[in-house]
């Protein structure tokens, strides 16, 4: 299954829809904030025209009062300039930030709607997938639209508007000089395109580097031990050495063109200064004064404004891109669907209700027969078939074991139980009632599971026992708790079943999870039971509780046991042995063992599974 | 010796003459920067004020000083920029070096003190950071000072009342932009904690989601994913209005400040107390002052944090390489007798041991493995004492948490043994030098750490490409039966087994550990329970190879299994850190009773129900998630 189990997202579907179909349904998620996204996109245009047109107040000023020596008509300019300024400073900041607001809102949105998609799986989606890869699609390729799409279009955008902007009023006030000032602008295409083209490469060169570089960092720290154990530490240093001077140098490269870039950019506004200044005085030489000092100081304005917008635009495109790619991997995820079918109907109230004297909450449920008629299964299409016509009763307070080497289908039975799994031929029902008829949640309040690889969360001892449930009370937890004997460690504990696990259960024993997992079956109130046994050493101690929590379990459940220790085995009321895909033998241990046929040979060799 | 002059001193003294180029090449920028303005005032008055050919033929030549100046700014800024970023880079280099050298000498309970993640983060992010202080820092210093100093200076010649006015609110711009940074620094990180805590949470969720669903737990996994993804909501919303709101100040007072100059200074011209050239060269001054304040505010946040991340990694570079008053051993480890002979004496007395708290007040080692109340915890070692012959083998049994592993790190000097309490041919090994002993031992640890290379480098993990024995690689990996397991590998010794090896099976892992044991060449070979992941069969051949492979070293083997430990010339049964029976296997037996008798009891049993000794080879593939 390991094999099997690598990224393969995309053989998901030929989908590869036109980046602006991407744009357009990432717009879906932000639809409860349209007013605000509205209000973006009349600010900002608001917001750059305010900043354009600043310089031509400017201009006003001084040709028409400052020269003219008019105080009052001055005072109404400068008032007037006050007014822009507050308002490009109200648009923009207001701009940006109901645009960070309706963004960020979508995107967390988005990822609710990957996180519903992905737990709204059936197994087979989970087959094939990394729970690593599912967890990149969820947070950093969003993260990657966020920082790209939310972060790059307002940019993008008042940098477009304000170029634009800019060169119309420059237009406007006078075409010969924006036509002078601007002579050279091809000739910074140029340039910049070429310092791109030679930055790209060393960039990710650099990227690259710097992530093996402290890959290899990180790795010797944790693994130190084992280097000075192994006289590895010349070879770590010199190593490390060799990838850091790597990096240094990548990096010595890129700071010429780096800089050189900033430097030229820098440089162009003043040539065009330079350009302006040179054009008026060449015109005044010629008699008459074409151009004023308003207009220069205008001009000279635009230049400090306009060259930092055109460094940054062909930037900002392809940070564009990269968002793209994020939201193509996004949504391919959405488009996958193998989730289960769900039935409408359900067991009846009683079937999860305790029947017993009132006090004891979770003892005995009410029984359910579980039968299982010719029932047929392949995992993929392309797979062999893994159970070939299954016959199997569970009698409500019997404990079933099924029993054969790997690769049987023995673990294929109880998971078709729980529907992890869709798809089989043949029937199983539920006290009569077809369990692809039956709600998905009906079906798992009356069959619950106890796991070989307990899941463990990031909560307390009693969160974990009760996994969100709110009818599993404390009594219940207690209850449970003493039965799979996980009270023995649990109450010699400061904050006893409040004690908080550490990272995924790090601080507990394997045979501690054992009988936590057993405690979650126990404090459950679902009849039927799945125990997937697990193969994990134990030492001789722990090893006695879980047979005690097992007893205590089989006392009160009706339970299939998807087998693999011997003592477990033989306590079963029914031993069902499954070969192949077939069950191929039935009885008590004492039966089989004396029937001499498969079971036996397995007993012997064994259970080499 | 002051740390700042410490490190200039190692560090940045070798590069003076860039720097020094650097600071020319930004004194010409500046130099430049402000020039272009002032030809701009000179250009504009010589049209203004003389209102002649004359000043239109003036005004001319101070459009190509203009022109000049830009090419001559594109030149000198590449440069200064380059001589004082390039430096920084090799600051970082070496120090990086350092660093990593110095880690490798650093003992045990230094990591378990400082935590890998903590040091792991002081090699990168704050070396990093320490280059900004260096490299980018040291130039914005520079810069921002002399610009500031030129502008305002040639504002304060021009006009100081005109200064007065617009600087003013400029300066209080920058008192919030200085906030606002620091608010935004903050929100930034909690943002990223935030996103660490999602991202944690759901691949939490992710890998129980089949679990969740038979529990008809997914409603509750949905809560617990919201209440993260709200929270990380929060910070990025609250991060955006810092951002949207505060961080322009400084262009907006800026831009505040020209509607000033257009007033007053409207009036001033009026006034004829001022030129318009001048007028002119002030529009353009307040934008390289707005600019260069905005830059102080950045500058002064990053000299903080490199400041602070360079006293983070001196800490390191500083910390003592011997962490108790016995110091570091010196002495020669003692000789083998022959290569056919090679063991030496071990012997233990009254070792007593107790594990040095962590900073953040847990115990490292067994006790943290499991949930313990505080009140039961003890020494991890209480008075052991044993003595084991020169080519001796000795068993250790205990269920876990017993101490077996923190005597085999003590044995190992992996922790530093107290003196007098461990010796070697009678010598105490506190008194041999580390490296050399090491070099005469063999340690398998319980944890088989493999490196993310190929399985063949982490097989000779000391030796580079050059000096590696290729035969006794293949040698060694035959030897700890890992000859099958190749040819199932994509490209056998060459494979890269990945990070932590998750390519491999936990029973591949264990025998790859062993082979890397046998490449060397080992006096004394200490065993960590390292049969565990492996079946029965292979357990027995693995023994035998063990066996046969040390040619007379001293050999300590720690398990739970009987079967491992059998042939041992004395076996210690211990207890919560305390030898509490010893002898050889028969010697344990013979009274039907102990810990010992009881699990050979038990693994006898299963031996003849056909069940391996203690359930089942576990040897699946690890499916640990690393996307």
């Amino acid at each position: 299954m390991a094999d099997a189990k690598r990224d393969n997202f995309d053989d998901d579907g030929p989908q590869k829809g036109s980046d602006w179909s991407l744009v357009k349904r990432v717009f879906q998620y932000t639809k409860e904030d349209r007013a605000w996204f509205w209000l973006v996109l009349f600010l900002t245009p608001l917001g750059v025209a305010a900043e354009v047109i600043q310089p031509v107040l400017m201009k006003i000023g001084i040709d028409d009062h400052i020269a003219k020596e008019d105080l009052g008509g001055l005072g109404i300019v400068a008032l007037w300039f006050a007014v822009t300024v507050f308002f490009a400073w109200l648009s923009s900041s207001l701009g940006y930030h109901a645009l960070q607001r309706v963004s960020l809102r979508g995107l967390a949105r988005l990822r609710s709607a990957i996180f519903a998609h992905v737990m709204g799986q059936g197994a087979r989606f989970f087959d094939r997938r990394h729970a690593g890869s599912l967890m990149t699609r969820t947070i950093n390729d969003v993260d990657a639209v966020y920082e790209s799409l939310a972060r790059g279009a307002i940019q993008l955008m008042t940098n477009f508007l304000t170029i634009a902007g800019m060169l119309v009023a420059m237009l406007v006030l006078d075409p010969g000089l924006t036509l002078v000032a601007f002579l050279f602008s091809p000739v910074i295409w140029f340039i910049v395109g070429w310092f791109r083209k030679r930055l790209r490469p060393i960039s990710l060169e650099i990227r690259e580097t710097l992530s093996r570089l402290n890959g290899y960092f990180a790795e010797r720290i944790f693994g130190m031990t084992v280097v000075q154990l192994y006289g590895a530490e010349a070879v770590s240093a010199k190593t490390f050495d060799d990838m850091s001077r790597a990096y240094m140098l990548a990096y010595h490269r890129s700071n010429w063109l780096d800089a050189g870039l900033y430097a030229v950019m820098d440089g162009m506004s003043a040539i065009a200064t330079g350009a302006v200044v040179w054009f008026v005085s060449v015109q005044f030489t010629s008699g008459e004064q074409a151009m004023t000092i308003g207009l220069l100081v205008a001009f000279i304005d635009y230049h400090g404004r306009i060259f930092v917008p055109i460094r940054e635009l062909s930037g900002q495109i392809a940070t564009l891109q990269r968002s793209f790619a994020a939201l193509e991997k996004i949504f391919r995820l959405l488009d996958t669907n193998e989730k289960i079918p769900d039935g409408t109907l359900s067991l009846g109230t009683d079937a999860a209700t305790p029947t017993g004297d009132g006090t004891s909450v979770a003892a005995r449920p009410r029984g359910i027969e579980v039968v299982l008629r010719g029932v047929r299964f392949r995992y993929a299409p392309e797979r062999p078939e893994v159970l070939k016509g299954i016959d199997l009763t569970l009698r409500p307070g019997e404990v079933v074991a099924v029993v054969g080497a790997t690769g049987s289908g023995k673990s294929t039975i109880g998971k078709l139980l729980t529907r992890m799994y869709s798809g089989f031929e043949g029937s199983i029902t539920l006290d009569g009632k077809p369990i692809e008829a039956l709600s998905c949640a009906a079906v798992r309040a009356a069959v619950t599971v106890v796991q070989q690889d307990v899941w463990l969360m990031e909560g307390t001892l009693a969160d974990n026992v009760r996994l969100g449930d709110p009818t599993i009370s404390d009594a219940d937890i207690e209850r449970a708790g003493r039965l799979s004997r996980c009270s023995d460690f649990v109450d010699t504990l400061p904050e006893g079943w409040q004690t908080a696990l550490t990272e995924r259960g790090k601080n507990l024993s394997t045979g501690q999870r054992q009988l936590l997992s057993i405690a979650r079956a126990l404090a459950r109130k679902a009849p039927i039971v799945i125990l997937d046994e697990a193969t994990a050493s134990v030492d001789s101690m722990t090893e006695k509780k879980i047979d005690e929590a097992l007893s205590a379990l089989f006392a009160e459940r009706t339970v299939l046991v998807i087998a693999h220790r011997l003592q477990t085995i033989q306590r079963a009321d029914r031993i069902v042995v499954l070969h192949q895909g077939e069950v191929v033998e039935a009885g008590t241990h004492a039966e089989l063992m004396a029937q001499g046929g498969r079971y036996k040979t397995l007993v012997e060799t064994g259970f080499a599974l | 010796m002051n740390l700042l002059t410490r490190f200039i001193r190692r560090y940045a003294a070798p590069h003076t003459r860039s720097y020094l180029g650097g600071l020319f090449f930004l004194l010409a920028t500046t130099a430049l920067t402000v020039a272009i303005p002032t030809f701009v005032q000179y250009a504009v008055d010589a049209m203004t004020l003389h209102r002649d050919a004359a000043g239109a033929a003036s005004a001319v030549t101070f459009a190509w000083a203009i022109i000049a100046a830009g090419i001559g700014v594109m030149v000198v800024r590449t440069l200064s920029r380059v001589l004082f970023f390039n430096p920084g880079r090799v600051i970082e280099y070496h120090l990086k070096s350092d660093l990593f050298r110095h880690l490798t000498e650093l003992p045990r309970a230094y990591y378990d003190r400082m935590r890998p993640g903590e040091i792991v983060s002081r090699g990168t992010n704050d070396a990093q950071a320490v280059r900004g202080f260096i490299g980018f820092g040291s130039l914005q210093v520079f810069n921002v000072a002399l610009t500031l100093l030129l502008t305002i200076g040639k504002m304060v010649v021009t006009d100081w009342r005109l200064t007065l006015w617009v600087l003013v609110p400029l300066l209080l711009a920058v008192m919030v932009l200085r906030r606002a940074i620091r608010e935004m620094f903050t929100l930034t990180r909690r943002t990223q904690e935030e996103l660490g805590h999602l991202s944690s949470r759901v691949l939490e969720t992710y890998g129980g989601a089949t679990v969740l669903q038979s529990m008809n737990a997914v409603p509750m996994a949905t809560d617990r994913f919201e209440e993260r993804n709200s929270a990380l909501l929060g910070v990025g919303q609250r991060l955006a209005f810092v951002i949207a709101w505060l961080l322009p100040v400084v262009d907006v007072v800026g831009n505040a400040c020209l509607v000033l100059l257009l007033f007053v200074g409207g009036q001033m011209v009026i006034d004829k107390t001022l030129t318009p050239g001048e007028l002119a060269a002030f529009a353009v001054l307040i934008r390289i002052v707005a600019g260069g304040l905005n830059s102080l505010g950045w500058l002064v946040n990053a000299l903080q944090r490199g400041w602070i991340s360079l006293g983070r990694v001196y800490e390191v570079i500083d910390a003592p390489v011997a962490l108790d008053a016995a110091g570091l051993g010196t002495g020669a480890m003692p000789p083998s007798v022959s290569a056919d002979d090679k063991g030496h004496a071990v012997s233990v007395r009254n070792l007593t041991f107790e594990h040095p708290g962590r900073l953040d007040g847990k115990t490292p080692g067994a006790a943290s493995q499991t949930l313990v109340p505080a009140e039961a915890r003890e020494p991890a070692l209480s008075d052991v004492s044993f003595e084991l012959a020169p080519g001796g083998t000795l068993g250790i049994f205990g269920e876990t948490g017993a101490g077996k592993t923190t005597l085999l790190d003590l044995l190992s000097r992996v922790h530093e043994p107290p003196p007098g309490t461990v010796f070697i041919d009678g010598v105490d090994v506190r008194t041999v030098d580390l490296k050399a002993f090491r070099k005469a031992t063999a340690y398998v640890p319980q944890d088989a750490h493999l490196f993310s290379q190929t399985l063949r480098e982490n097989v000779a993990l000391a030796d580079s490409k050059e000096t590696r024995d290729d035969r006794r690689v293949e040698e060694a990996v035959m030897a700890a039966a890992l000859g099958d397991d190749l040819g199932a590998l994509p490209e056998g010794l060459e494979t890269r087994v990945g990070e932590r090896g998750v390519m491999l099976s936990g029973g591949q892992r264990q025998r790859a550990a062993l082979a890397r044991a046998f490449y060397r060449d080992f006096e004394v070979l200490l065993l960590d329970d390292v049969l565990s992941a492996v079946d029965h069969a292979t357990e027995k051949r693995l023994i035998d190879a063990i066996y046969a492979r040390r040619k007379g070293a001293t050999t300590l083997i720690v398990s739970h299994r009987v079967s491992a430990l059998r042939h041992a010339d004395l076996i210690l049964v211990m207890e919560r850190g305390r030898v509490i029976a010893r002898g050889t296997h028969e010697a344990l037996l013979r009274d039907h009773a102990g810990p010992y008798w009881r699990a050979w009891r038990l693994q006898q049993e299963r031996e003849a129900e056909g069940l391996p000794a203690d359930g089942l080879p576990t040897t699946a593939p690890s499916e640990v998630p690393h996307g």
